[in-house]
């Protein structure tokens, strides 16, 4: 019954300022931490928490601000920085997005979506190779969630995502809710998108909340971070699941955030749906 | 097709309150206008940035209340949107910003600066403090011209409002009803941080003097100096003990200036 063959680690969670104290204080029990790098680079509080955790848990720095997708590249001051946090905590893993922030010098706080085009690749390829470079690691790129496409974008979403991987042997850090989100904002088949990424690269999948908005009678997803995970994309992560089995689980909360337990009760939870994905559904052996 | 490059100033015009003109262009119509799904975007990097600045900046938000925050804040990010992705970081010209502002109070922008002070000593790296022990191994012939660099942490801040206590009064576990004289008149405040603490004092004249002097790069006896002028009842000694009790200075100066003290003729 035990998939010995699917052994990871359980789920982690996305680890966030509320929770430091409690974190640091309880003996939390989940796969593993994951930080957005951004929040730990200068000393103070919020690095000493990150220190004292690593001592007992297994780590995963999630950048968001390295902008591999500007033209104008990414700015060698905050790569430092970045490599910096990555040298002292030596993390298990580190990852990024396929999106950009920064135009024209300005950081736009956010994951804006690209044009999938040739031009694109070869930005985001030459930025990641910089950052994988710069830290020194091989890193795991993330699909994000999106809102519009654009006009002239040719390569589908899961295509650009492997030709990343084959030109600058990074891995793929797939997030399901992302997959959700953006095929519902745009009218595609998830699970088609789910088969359509390269297996051997997945390393790390993310599920998190959104909530449902309607614009002028057209449903939208926003991707807040801000409740449980949804049945739907549960249902997608079996899915997921299926197709990369070795790949750990990360929960993020970032809007709303809850007490920490829970968080910890959704990471069990994706625990469940994975151990039921791999071993209990009739359909997980023909998948 | 417009460039990679075009289609990034685009958007980017468009956040900070542009036209959508050409980014919508560019936008693929599905069920929705471009205009339409792009404004998501606008309205995440509004609130985003908003929530950021009201973060880093509780106390002044409370005293102007949200509505008049949240303009302040909108319009604030649009004319100065932040360079570099660590929000803890962004907002240095808030303070000033909101001392344009119509119908602000006096003492709105020095309390922002207090709250700024106190968010730079949370978030500042952590280099080794220099602490009495240390001091005590400088040879005694070279106290007097011993120059000390301030740690990232600390911070010195005059106002001519009683902003310690605005802030206090104002700030998240306060009661309710507190008041503040403004007749109490201005201050001088140091900022430091003490363990992952932030910690905020009132000084004296005389002290803020001294301590302004050493951040400023001045030998401790021309420090000591300035003090003794402007109180010769200055007590050295006890603002030293306090001084060198915290973590307010660098343990070793910033490594260009050694350099420079090295290679000097």
């Amino acid at each position: 019954m035990t998939a010995s063959r699917f052994a990871t680690r359980p789920a982690g969670i996305g680890l966030r300022a509320a929770h430091h104290d409690a974190a640091v204080a309880s003996r939390l029990s989940v796969g593993f931490l994951e930080v957005h790098a951004e929040n730990y680079l200068a000393g103070g509080a919020a690095r000493r928490a990150l220190e004292t955790l690593r001592r007992d848990h297994a780590v995963s720095v999630h950048a968001v601000g390295l902008s591999l997708g500007s033209a104008e590249g990414i700015d060698a001051d905050h790569l430092a920085r970045v490599s910096g946090l990555v040298a002292a905590i030596d993390p298990w893993l580190v990852s990024e997005h396929l999106a950009w922030s920064v135009a024209g010098g300005v950081y736009h706080n956010d994951l804006l979506p690209l044009p999938y085009t040739e031009e694109a690749l070869d930005t985001v390829a030459a930025n990641l190779r910089r950052m994988q470079d710069g830290i020194g690691r091989r890193v795991l790129i993330e699909n994000p969630s999106t809102y519009l496409r654009f006009d002239h974008s040719p390569i589908p979403e899961p295509e650009f995502l492997a030709a990343l991987a084959r030109r600058t042997g990074c891995g793929i850090l797939l997030d399901v809710n992302n997959v959700y989100v953006s095929a519902v904002n745009h009218g595609f088949d998830p699970a088609a998108y789910i088969d359509a990424v390269p297996a051997e690269a997945v390393e790390e999948i993310h599920l998190a909340g959104h909530h449902r908005a309607v614009e002028d009678g057209v449903t939208i997803l926003i991707d807040d971070h801000g409740s449980p995970v949804a049945d739907a994309v549960l249902a997608l992560y079996a899915r997921a699941v299926r197709r990369f089995p070795r790949a750990p689980t990360l929960i993020e909360w970032d809007s709303d955030i809850p007490p920490l337990d829970v968080l910890v009760a959704e990471a069990r939870r994706a625990d469940r749906a994975r151990f039921a994905a791999l071993n209990g559904a009739p359909d997980a052996v023909a998948a | 097709m417009p460039s990679l490059h075009d289609i990034q100033r685009e958007f980017s015009r468009y956040l900070l309150g542009g036209g959508a003109g050409r980014l919508a262009e560019a936008v693929r119509f599905d069920r929705l206008a471009g205009e339409r799904r792009a404004q998501i975007y606008r309205n995440h990097f509004r609130i985003t940035l908003i929530e950021a600045l009201g973060a880093t900046f509780p106390v002044a938000a409370r005293l102007v209340g949200p509505d008049y925050f949240a303009t302040a804040a909108r319009r604030f990010a649009a004319a100065h949107p932040p360079s570099q992705p660590v929000l803890a970081e962004y907002g240095a010209e808030f303070p000033a910003f909101l001392e344009t502002l119509p119908h602000a109070p006096e003492y709105l922008g020095d309390t922002a600066r207090l709250e700024w002070a106190l968010n730079r000593a949370c978030h500042a790296p952590d280099p080794p403090a220099l602490d009495a022990a240390a001091l005590a191994a400088v040879p005694h012939g070279a106290l007097a011209d011993l120059s000390l660099a301030p740690h990232p942490a600390a911070r010195l801040l005059v106002s001519p409002y009683p902003v310690h206590r605005i802030w206090e009064a104002n700030r998240g576990g306060a009661a309710d009803g507190a008041t503040v004289d403004l007749a109490e008149g201005g201050v001088a405040l140091m900022i430091w941080r003490r363990g992952v603490d932030a910690m905020v004092r009132p000084l004296t004249a005389a002290e803020h003097r001294f301590t302004a002097a050493l951040f400023a790069g001045a030998a401790l006896a021309r420090a000591a100096s300035l003090a003794l002028a402007a109180d010769p009842a200055f007590d050295l000694a006890a603002t030293l003990a306090f001084l060198l009790g915290e973590p307010v200075f660098l343990e070793a100066p910033p490594e260009g200036d050694a350099h420079d003290l090295r290679h000097r003729p």
